[in-house]
C-alpha cells in the first residue's frame, strides 16, 4: 500500500504528533503524583492522615467527646468560629438528633470581641499589684468564659479574681499560677470555676445587661496583665465542663436550662450523655 | 463490586447489543435504583441485598444459557477475539485511562474525605444508607440519593470504608468513556492510524475530565461531589441515542435499532432519568435531553415515529417513573421538606440588570475550560465544512436548552446574584461540559469517518 501525504494527512500528523506529547507529558505528572501518593501511603496511618487533614477543624477533640457517647444518634451541637458543616459526619454513628443541650465550641473561646470583629472599649488600670480592667460589653449574645495572661505569674503566687458589674460582685476566687491553662505561650488561661461541682463559670448577657461596664480585677502576689476571653455565638446560657488540652479555644458545654439548682442534670438522656463524656 | 452490577445489567441488556461497560453502567444504576427504592418503602438491608444477589444470579443463568445456546467452541472464539483481538488503539486507550484511574484511587486513598458538601450531604447519606437508617432522619432530604447508594454500595464491600467506594467513581467515569469509545468505534469505521489518534483525544479528554477541580482544591469526579454523574449519565446515554437517530437519518439505518428496540430505547432513557435521582438539577437535565431527542427524532422522520409511538411512550413512562422514584419513596413515608433555594420573577428591570453579570460569568468559564471547549470548537468547524447539519444540531440543541435554563435560574433566584453565581456556576456549567467531551468525540469521529473511509 502507497502512503500518499496530502492536506488531510499533514492535518491529522500535526493533531497526532501534539496529542501524543500532551497524552506524554500528563502521564508523566500523572506517574509522579502517583509515586506521591503511594509514598505517603505507606509513611503515614489513615488515622494520622485523617487528624492532619481535619484537626482546624477540632476533629480530634470532637471525635474524643461523641465517640464516647453510646447513643450513635446523639449529636452536641457544634458551633464554629468559620463556616463548617462536615465534622458530623466523620464521627461514628449517623448522629441526626441534635441536642442544643450539649454543645461544643470550636476555636471561639479567644480574646472577647464585639461580633463584628471590632475590640472591645476597655480601661486598663494598673496600681502596684492590683490591675483592673474596666470593658464596655457588646450589645449583642455574650459570653466570658475567664481571662488570658500576658505576662508570667510568680510560682505558687497567691491571687485573687474579682468579676464585677457597676461594682457589684459577680463572681470572686483565689487562684495560683498552677491553676492557669497553659496554651503554650506566655501567661495562661483561667476559666472561672462554678460553685457547682465539676462546672465552669460563663458570664453572658443575662448575668451583665448588654452595653453594661464589666469590671475585673487581679490582685496578688505579682503585677497580672491580662484580658478578658469569651465569644459571641447566640448559643444560650451554658457552663464549660471540659476544655480541649491540645488547643483551650475549644470547649465542651451544658446548657443552663437543664441543670437544677443544686446541680443536677434534670434530663437523663443528657445527664447519661455527660457522664460518659465526663467518666 | 464488579460482578454483581455486570450480571444484573446482563439480565436487562443482554438484547440491546450494548458494550460490556455499557452494562456495568446500567447494572449499577439498577441495582442502586433498587436500593434506594427498597430502602425508601421500609424494606429491611438484607432483604434488598438479597433480591440484588438473586437477580445477579439470574445475569449469570441467561449468561451460562447464552454460552450454551452458542456453543462453548464459538464462545471461547468470541472471548479470545474479544481478549487478543484489541487494536493498538485499544491499548493506548485502555492503559492511558488505567494509569489515570490508578493515580485517582491513589489520591482518594491517600486524601480524606474534605470537601464540604460532599461531607455534609452525599456521604452522609452513604453513611445513613450504610447503616440503614429511616429515611426521615437522612441529611437534607431535598436531595435525592443515587450517587450515595452507589457509595454506600461500593462501602458495604470493605466494611464501610468511605474510599473504597469513593474508588468506584474514577471506575465509572472510565467505563462511561469506554462505552462511548466501543459505541463510536463500532458505528464510524475509520482507518486504524486515524483511531489512534482518536483514542489519544479520548485520553485526553478523559484526562481534563478526571483532574477537573472546581475552586482549585477539589476535583469533581473523586471527591465526593456528585455533579459529574448528574452530567457524565445523561450526556452519554443522548449520544447513543442521537448516534441511532443519526445513522437513519444518513439512510444507514440499522432496523434493529432504528426501529426503537424498546428495551434499548427503555435503558437509555432509564440511565438518562437517574440523573434525576442524583441530584435536582437531573430533573432538567432529563427533560432537557429526552425533549431534545424527542423533538429532533420526530422533526426528521415524522413515519417512523409514529410508527414507533407504543415504544416511545414506554420509555417515556420509564423515565417518568425512574426519575420520580425518590420523591415517591419521600411521599410514601410523608415526609415534608422546603427546598435549598427559592425563585420569584423580580422585575423586567432587575432581569435586565441580571443578565450581563450572568454573561460575564458565561464567558469567564469557557475560558477556563478551554482546553475541552478548543478541541469541540474545532470539530464543529470541521462538521460545518462537511455539512453535517444534523449531528451539530443534535450537540447544541442540548447545550443551547440548558444554558437557557442557567440563565433563568440566575435571573429568577431569590438568594443574592453574586452569592449564588459565585457558589454555583462553575458546577452547573461543568454539567453541561460533557456534552463538549462525548459531543466533541462524536464530531471527530463523524469528521474523520467521512474523511478517512475504511
Amino acid at each position: 500500500m502507497i502512503f500518499r501525504m496530502n492536506k488531510n494527512n499533514y492535518i491529522h500528523i500535526f493533531i497526532l504528533v501534539v496529542l501524543t506529547f500532551v497524552v506524554i507529558y500528563e502521564s508523566k505528572k500523572s506517574c509522579t503524583r502517583m509515586y506521591a501518593n503511594i509514598k505517603e501511603l505507606t509513611l503515614t496511618t489513615l488515622k494520622e492522615r485523617k487528624e492532619a487533614k481535619y484537626n482546624h477543624m477540632g476533629y480530634s477533640f470532637v471525635k474524643e467527646i461523641v465517640d464516647s457517647i453510646t447513643d450513635k444518634r446523639l449529636m452536641p451541637f457544634l458551633q464554629y468560629s468559620y463556616y463548617d458543616y462536615g465534622v458530623r459526619t466523620l464521627i461514628e454513628g449517623t448522629r441526626s438528633n441534635i441536642s442544643k443541650d450539649m454543645i461544643v465550641v470550636i476555636g471561639l473561646d479567644d480574646i472577647l470581641k464585639n461580633r463584628d470583629g471590632s475590640s472591645l472599649k476597655c480601661k486598663t488600670i494598673l496600681a502596684k499589684t492590683v490591675t483592673t480592667i474596666k470593658c464596655i460589653m457588646p450589645d449583642e449574645e455574650y459570653h466570658v468564659t475567664g481571662i488570658k495572661f500576658l505576662n508570667k505569674l510568680v510560682n505558687n503566687g497567691r491571687y485573687k479574681v474579682s468579676f464585677l458589674d457597676n461594682k457589684e460582685v459577680v463572681r470572686e476566687f483565689y487562684f495560683s499560677s498552677e491553676d492557669l491553662i497553659n496554651t503554650g505561650k506566655i501567661g495562661g488561661l483561667l476559666k472561672m470555676p462554678s460553685k457547682l461541682t465539676n462546672y465552669y463559670e460563663v458570664i453572658d448577657n443575662t448575668t451583665i445587661n448588654n452595653k453594661h461596664e464589666f469590671t475585673v480585677v487581679v490582685e496578688g502576689d505579682s503585677i497580672a496583665n491580662f484580658i478578658i476571653t469569651g465569644h459571641t455565638k447566640d448559643i444560650g446560657s451554658h457552663y464549660i465542663l471540659k476544655w480541649d488540652e491540645a488547643d483551650a479555644r475549644n470547649y465542651f458545654a451544658i446548657s443552663k436550662n437543664i441543670v437544677s439548682d443544686n446541680g443536677e442534670i434534670i434530663k437523663t438522656s443528657i445527664k447519661q450523655a455527660v457522664n460518659q463524656v465526663m467518666f | 463490586m464488579l460482578f454483581v452490577p455486570l450480571l444484573s445489567g446482563y439480565v436487562f441488556t443482554r438484547s440491546t447489543g450494548v458494550s460490556l461497560c455499557m452494562q456495568w453502567i446500567s447494572g449499577l444504576l439498577i441495582i442502586a435504583s433498587i436500593t434506594i427504592s427498597l430502602h425508601g418503602y421500609g424494606v429491611e438491608k438484607s432483604i434488598t441485598f438479597a433480591l440484588i444477589y438473586c437477580l445477579s444470579i439470574v445475569g449469570l443463568i441467561f449468561c451460562i444459557r447464552n454460552i450454551l445456546v452458542l456453543g462453548l467452541a464459538r464462545s471461547t472464539c468470541y472471548l479470545r477475539e474479544s481478549l487478543f483481538g484489541i487494536s493498538i488503539a485499544d491499548f493506548l486507550l485502555f492503559s492511558g485511562i488505567c494509569l489515570f484511574v490508578l493515580e485517582s484511587i491513589s489520591s482518594i486513598a491517600r486524601e480524606p474525605l474534605i470537601a464540604g458538601d460532599a461531607l455534609a450531604y452525599w456521604y452522609a447519606k452513604a453513611k445513613f444508607l450504610y447503616t440503614w437508617e429511616e429515611l426521615r432522619v437522612f441529611p437534607t432530604l431535598s436531595y435525592p440519593n443515587l450517587g450515595s447508594a452507589i457509595w454506600m454500595l461500593g462501602m458495604n464491600f470493605s466494611d464501610g470504608a468511605e474510599h473504597v467506594g469513593r474508588s468506584f467513581f474514577p471506575i465509572i467515569i472510565a467505563s462511561i468513556f469506554i462505552a462511548q469509545w466501543s459505541l463510536l468505534k463500532k458505528e464510524f469505521p475509520v482507518k486504524s492510524r486515524v483511531l489512534l489518534t482518536l483514542s489519544l483525544l479520548l485520553v485526553y479528554f478523559f484526562i481534563n475530565t478526571i483532574t477537573n477541580k472546581f475552586g482549585g482544591e477539589f476535583t469533581y469526579v473523586y471527591s465526593g461531589y456528585m455533579d459529574w454523574m448528574v452530567g457524565a449519565l445523561p450526556a452519554m446515554a443522548y449520544i447513543f441515542l442521537i448516534v441511532e437517530l443519526f445513522k437513519g437519518n444518513r439512510g444507514r439505518v440499522d432496523c434493529c435499532y432504528y426501529k426503537f428496540n424498546l428495551i434499548r430505547l427503555s435503558l437509555l432513557f432509564f440511565i438518562i432519568a437517574c440523573a434525576a435521582l442524583v441530584k435536582m438539577e437531573g430533573y432538567v437535565l432529563s427533560i432537557i435531553y429526552i425533549s431534545s431527542y424527542l423533538g429532533l427524532a420526530f422533526i426528521i422522520n415524522k413515519e417512523n415515529f409514529i410508527y414507533n409511538k407504543w415504544n416511545i411512550f414506554i420509555a417515556i413512562l420509564v423515565a417518568v417513573f425512574i426519575s420520580s422514584l425518590y420523591m415517591q419513596t419521600i411521599f410514601f413515608n410523608g415526609i415534608e421538606f422546603e427546598l435549598a433555594q427559592k425563585f420569584e420573577f423580580p422585575g423586567v428591570q432587575v432581569c435586565f440588570e441580571r443578565i450581563p453579570i450572568i454573561i460575564e460569568y458565561f464567558v469567564k468559564q469557557a475560558y477556563r475550560d478551554i482546553e475541552v471547549i478548543l478541541p469541540f470548537i474545532i470539530a464543529t468547524i470541521i462538521l460545518f465544512r462537511l455539512k453535517e447539519d444534523f449531528i451539530i444540531v443534535a450537540i447544541f440543541t442540548p447545550v443551547i436548552l440548558y444554558y437557557g435554563f442557567m440563565t433563568i435560574t440566575y435571573t429568577l433566584t431569590t438568594a443574592t446574584l453574586d452569592w449564588h453565581l459565585a457558589t454555583s456556576f462553575e458546577r452547573l456549567f461543568f454539567q453541561i461540559s460533557y456534552m463538549y467531551v462525548f459531543g466533541g468525540m462524536l464530531f471527530f469521529f463523524v469528521g474523520f469517518s467521512s474523511i478517512y473511509k475504511k
